[in-house]
């Protein structure tokens, strides 16, 4: 007892140690960089603008094919669908919905493309069966108000498409279930149908749009940012001398670049979706992307979540792997924080956070994705990530000073080009 | 997206003929009318006299090739709810952002005299809203005068009381002040 008593204290002092350590940055750091002397990015953004970036994507031959629909064409696409079951009922009084499959077993990954899509195996939903009789009810709400919002284009959140029917949807997640399985069974994006995610996203910097008839100012929002609105069709790129894309996992590093106007002095974008991103956030990205052509970068945690983050950014999440092409933007790079640059930038061990059963495991999960296994660059991260057995948070940065994302980490990462 | 670039690597992408076709009617002289008002003062302190002459290039075709005729053919369409759609745009605009135009203005009177009474309402309305905030801009211009006029006004009192302006030249200066006050009280009563 006496043995296992001194192992822990001894055990409790090598973790003092290692908390009170401080870290010398690893790397030559340099100070008031200008955007000039971000050749990197700008040697980027000049091959982006002559690549050929027409839309010649082809489909695997085992995945299903989505198309982005105006209203119109999905409205007419609801109606064939509706035509068919009349035809079933005369025909066989057995109606049924064929309905594209979404299960993890028939969600392929496209390693030409890097991109997560969904496969063409299907299930079969009947209207009369007692197992299947409640969700193709349910599913028939949602085409029903789909078909109304089409009609009258309009558009309708989640959220008010159950409270549409309360008692026959009884929780979200089963209205969301089927407004998927109505966006796979009309083979459209979500979008297409007129039922959008609430606003969460938001963006700001040297950009501006048109949204409707009005034209928003990104670099004109005061001390706050543009909200991404849900309704991205409505939203068109109409001019921008921004030279790249940042995407934030993090509200608080918004929040610092928005205090500095930082857009101004490296003229970018600036986006977040608190978190993982939604729809809207990823439409507007893509958009951006493919529109500007510019050199698109991520900043997420140190840690697995952000690896994962950033995974579903460039090729999509499995749940809504029907999409994938609509919402992944391929060419996006993560720019931080790598799990060598916790080292590179000093960042100490008071600031770094041991990783727990569940980070391990995800980080795992990562690491066997084939996705993963493909990119050198990243596998060597996280497996030094997993070596190390720390995490950190992008907040870690401003152990420095609260300037010191902005003035010294961002930058010098893109002088560097020291990203993935 | 129509690229433009400076010779140290700079940027500036505008919006291109292709995407502007697909707008509104009234949409891309909105376009032209904040890249001329607020845009471009700007690129002239940025870029080269050289890129800005491009830019401007750009824009005057897009307002000769796609701007005008788009709204010229809608508000000329045999279509009444063509024309009504584009009027009622133009209202709404007129509510929320009136300068964004003053680019569409002549075609905006000369469709006051539509043979459909609903869009000569509209646009009569929409010049009406233009107008009225074109003179409430005036009425600000106006005011910053007058508080002017007024801090003067506090010295000229002071220097009439201590006996070193004359009545008349006393009574000039009130003059002034007085009927500027009176406008602007004027205005303000319409409005």
């Amino acid at each position: 007892m006496a043995k296992k008593s001194s192992k822990r204290t001894s055990r409790k002092k090598k973790s003092t140690v290692i908390k009170d350590q401080v870290v010398t940055p690893s790397r030559n750091l340099q100070a008031n960089l200008t955007m000039e002397e971000l050749a990197p990015v700008r040697e980027l953004l000049g091959q982006n603008l002559l690549e050929d970036r027409t839309d010649n994507y082809i489909l695997p031959l085992n995945s299903v094919k989505i198309d982005e629909l105006s209203m119109d064409d999905a409205l007419s696409r609801i109606n064939n669908i509706a035509v068919d079951l009349i035809n079933q009922i005369q025909i066989s009084g057995y109606p049924t919905f064929n309905i594209p499959s979404r299960t993890s077993t028939n969600i392929i990954y496209d390693k030409d493309q890097d991109l997560l899509l969904l496969g063409n195996k299907t299930t079969n939903k009947s209207l009369l069966t007692l197992t299947s009789a409640q969700e193709t009810a349910r599913l028939m709400k949602v085409l029903e108000i789909i078909h109304e919002l089409l009609r009258k284009k309009k558009h309708m959140t989640k959220r008010e498409v159950f409270y549409g029917d309360v008692n026959l949807f009884q929780d979200q997640r089963f209205s969301d279930v089927c407004i998927e399985d109505a966006s796979t069974l009309l083979r459209t994006t979500r979008n297409s149908t007129g039922i959008v995610a609430k606003a969460r996203g938001s963006a700001v910097g040297r950009l501006r749009l048109r949204d409707g008839n009005e034209i928003i100012d990104l670099d004109a929002q005061g001390s706050g940012s543009w909200s991404i609105t849900p309704m991205i069709d409505q939203v068109d790129v109409i001019e921008s001398d921004a030279e790249f894309i940042l995407v934030l996992e993090k509200d608080a590093a918004m929040m610092r670049l928005i205090e500095e106007r930082w857009w101004r002095k490296y003229p970018c974008i600036a986006l977040t979706a608190e978190g993982v991103g939604n729809v809207a956030t990823r439409m507007f990205l893509k958009k951006i992307n493919k529109e500007l052509r510019l050199p698109t970068f991520s900043l997420v945690d140190a840690d697995p979540y952000g690896h994962y983050i950033y995974s579903v950014y460039i090729r999509g999440s499995k749940r809504l792997s029907y999409e994938t092409p609509f919402l992944a933007t391929p060419d996006m790079h993560l720019l931080g924080v790598l799990s060598r640059d916790l080292d590179e930038y000093g960042i100490d061990y008071s600031c770094r956070i041991p990783m727990n059963k569940v980070d391990m495991k995800r980080l795992d999960d990562m690491l066997a994705e084939p996705y993963v296994q493909a990119n050198r660059k990243w596998k060597e991260d996280l497996e030094l990530m997993k070596k190390m057995k720390f995490k950190a948070e992008i907040q870690a940065l401003s152990s420095h000073g609260i300037e010191y994302l902005t003035d010294t980490y961002l930058p010098n990462k893109l002088y560097s080009g020291d990203w993935i | 997206m129509k690229i433009f670039r400076t010779k140290d690597g700079r940027v500036l992408q505008l919006a291109d003929k292709e995407k502007i076709m697909e707008w509104d009617a009234e949409m891309p002289l909105i376009f032209i009318g904040e890249l001329k008002d607020k845009r471009i003062p700007k690129y002239r302190k940025m870029y080269s006299k050289k890129m800005v002459a491009e830019i401007e290039k750009y824009v005057e075709e897009i307002l000769s090739k796609v701007a005008i005729p788009k709204l010229i053919e809608a508000l000329g369409s045999s279509q009444v709810e063509e024309r009504r759609n584009v009027a009622e745009n133009l209202l709404e605009l007129s509510k929320s952002n009136p300068d964004q135009l003053k680019i569409t203005l002549p075609h905006i009177r000369e469709a006051q005299n539509d043979k459909d009474k609903t869009v000569s309402k509209l646009m009569k309305d929409t010049a009406k809203n233009y107008d009225k905030a074109q003179k409430r801009k005036q009425t600000a211009v106006k005011r910053k005068k007058l508080a002017s006029l007024r801090k003067n006004m506090d010295k000229i009192d002071r220097d009439y009381a201590d006996g070193n302006i004359s009545d008349g030249d006393y009574l000039k200066e009130q003059k002034i002040y007085l009927k500027l006050k009176r406008e602007i009280e004027k205005e303000e009563e319409t409005d």
